[in-house]
Parts: structure tokens; C-alpha cells; sequence
């Protein structure tokens, strides 16, 4: 091991750590100790830091703070939602693909989708007619055809 | 996935208040960074989708919110400004630790100084909360060797600060 490898070390291990390879070249080397030394006690300043807390008033402060400005129900369901969603994900998939399908065999089998699309017109024709029917009561409107005039009957 | 907030500001509030501390350089700022991000926590624990950790999640919501209020302040470098966070010492023995400790907090200020704030807080997760460069790199959202460089980059810097001024960190 020499100089660069020590450094390297140093520098780059997630813990210093002095191997018996590291050692060896510590034994010969005062620049490479004076350095190891300096990084261990940066280290060590840290790690002794570590143990302050935050002033015990803070939370008093914090709960002040969140009762102040109350959770939006978007904010108070979302972790409900996202249950609900995650627990149903392989129902929604499945529900999907079916959907998929049908709209499929819609497209693909003859006549089906323009008979629908026929009917329902008609459907949607005859709720016009109730509707304007409704609107004339109690009269009715009937069309005279032989003498070309519009008569009004009372039912 | 419903989290007691009180469990999560006992649990985290120390953490949360060193980084921002450090980060910062000011007692003040720091209470100020700890409540927001608490603030953060409760409006966002609905929607934690339990992708991360809490640990990680409250720690990237600390470091942003962190780099926010320095943003904010203007500053590039953090202030050494600790001294009025701490109580008035009530006997001989107290003051001693109170010098101590001030002096502790004056040498790593010192040595923050020295490094980029995307460094300072690599490094502060590393050697301080004892993350894993792993943790890290989920914490801030950044590649692992991202990481690795910042941290590479800042004992360097800290390193050979602390050899040119022997004596005074």
C-alpha cells in the first residue's frame, strides 16, 4: 500500500478503517499518519455531535403550527385513497382488460354496434316525443290531413 | 398506511434539527427549518405512499427545506451563530460542558464552512446521522455516486482545512 492508496481510502470508505495493510504503511509513513489522524478527528467531532436534540419548546411550536392550518380533505383521504386503490389494482386491471374486449367484439362483429346505435335512436326519439307530448297536456295536437289545418282537442 | 405524527416528531425531531442546525449555522433558523418541515410531514403523511422509508423521506424534506431557508437568506456560507441556543449554564460543572460543547459547535461550523451546501449535506447524513451512501442517495434523490464524489470532494476540503489551521478547529 502507499501514499495514494491510503488517501483513497480515506476519502472514499463509508467508515475509515484501518486494515493491517493500512497499518503497516502508517508504521513507515508520518504523512500518511498525521493525515488517517486529521480524518478521524473530523470524524469523531461529528459522531460526539450527534447527540443534540431539539429544544424541548419546538413541538409546543409545531402543534401550534398544524392547528393553525387544519388538513384539506384531499390531504386527510389520501392515504385512504391510495389503500383503496393499491387494494384493488388487480380489479381494475381485470375490470379494464374485460372492457377492452368488449369494446373489440363491438368493432369486429357485424351489424351489432349499427343495430345498437339504430336502436337506441329510436329510444332516445320516442323520449323526445313523451317529453313534447307532456309539454302540450291536457291538449293534443292533431294534424288534419284532409282539410290541411291544425285542430286542437281537448282530451 | 396511517402514521401516528407524534411518534414521527419524537422519533425524528433531533435529526431534523441537527441538519437544519448545521445546514444553517443559526439556532433560530434551525427551529424555524424544524417546524416546517413537521409542518411538511403532517400535510403530506396522508399521501406517503411507503416507497421510502419515513427515516429517508423526512430526511429529504430536512435537507430541502434546509437549502430553502439558506436560499432564502441569501447566504452561501452558514453563519457561526450558536452561542444564543444555549441556556444560561447553572453551576461550575454546567459551564464547563457549555464551553465545551460551544467549542464543539464552533469546530464543525468551521469546517462546514468549507464545503458546498449539496457536500455539507452528504456529508452531515454520512458522518453525523450515519447513513449509508446507499440511504443517502435515497434520501436526496440523487445517484449513489453522486454521493460518493460529495463526500469524497468534502473530507478533502475538511481534511486539509483542518491541517492548515492546526490548533484552531
Amino acid at each position: 500500500m502507499n501514499c495514494q492508496d491510503v488517501k483513497n481510502r480515506v476519502l472514499s470508505a463509508e467508515k475509515i478503517f484501518l486494515g493491517p495493510d493500512m497499518a503497516g504503511h502508517l508504521a513507515q509513513c508520518s504523512e500518511c499518519r498525521d493525515y488517517v489522524a486529521a480524518a478521524q478527528a473530523i470524524e469523531a467531532v461529528f459522531k460526539n455531535a450527534a447527540s443534540l436534540e431539539a429544544p424541548g419548546s419546538l413541538w409546543q411550536k409545531v402543534m401550534a403550527a398544524v392547528e393553525e392550518r387544519p388538513l384539506s380533505f384531499q390531504e386527510k383521504v389520501g392515504a385512504w385513497w391510495e389503500e383503496v386503490l393499491l387494494g384493488f389494482r388487480p380489479y381494475v386491471v381485470g375490470g379494464s382488460f374485460a372492457a377492452a374486449m368488449m369494446v373489440m367484439i363491438l368493432f369486429l362483429t357485424p351489424g351489432i354496434l349499427f343495430q345498437s346505435a339504430s336502436s337506441a335512436a329510436s329510444d332516445k326519439e320516442e323520449v323526445v316525443a313523451l317529453a313534447y307530448m307532456g309539454d302540450n297536456e291536457p291538449a293534443l295536437v292533431v294534424e288534419d290531413v284532409a282539410q290541411g289545418t291544425m285542430a286542437e282537442h281537448l282530451i | 398506511m396511517l402514521l401516528d405524527f407524534a411518534e414521527i416528531y419524537h422519533q425524528y425531531s433531533g435529526m431534523v434539527y441537527r441538519v437544519a442546525l448545521r445546514m444553517t449555522g443559526r439556532v433560530e433558523e434551525a427551529e424555524e427549518v424544524t417546524q416546517d418541515v413537521f409542518l411538511s410531514v403532517h400535510r403530506h403523511l396522508g399521501a406517503f405512499s411507503g416507497k421510502s422509508t419515513i427515516k429517508t423521506w423526512v430526511y429529504r424534506i430536512a435537507v430541502n427545506c434546509s437549502l430553502n431557508a439558506i436560499k432564502k437568506a441569501g447566504r452561501k456560507r452558514p453563519e457561526v451563530r450558536m452561542e444564543e441556543g444555549f441556556d444560561a449554564p447553572d453551576s461550575r460543572q454546567d459551564v464547563h460542558e457549555a464551553v465545551e460543547k460551544e467549542a464543539a459547535e464552533e469546530k464543525i461550523q468551521a469546517l462546514l464552512n468549507e464545503v458546498s451546501e449539496d457536500e455539507r449535506a452528504c456529508l452531515l447524513l454520512r458522518a453525523q446521522e450515519g447513513l449509508s451512501y446507499e440511504d443517502i442517495a435515497r434520501s436526496l434523490g440523487v445517484n449513489i455516486n453522486t454521493v460518493k464524489t460529495r463526500i469524497r470532494r468534502a473530507r478533502e476540503t475538511m481534511i486539509a482545512a483542518y491541517q492548515n489551521k492546526r490548533g484552531k478547529i
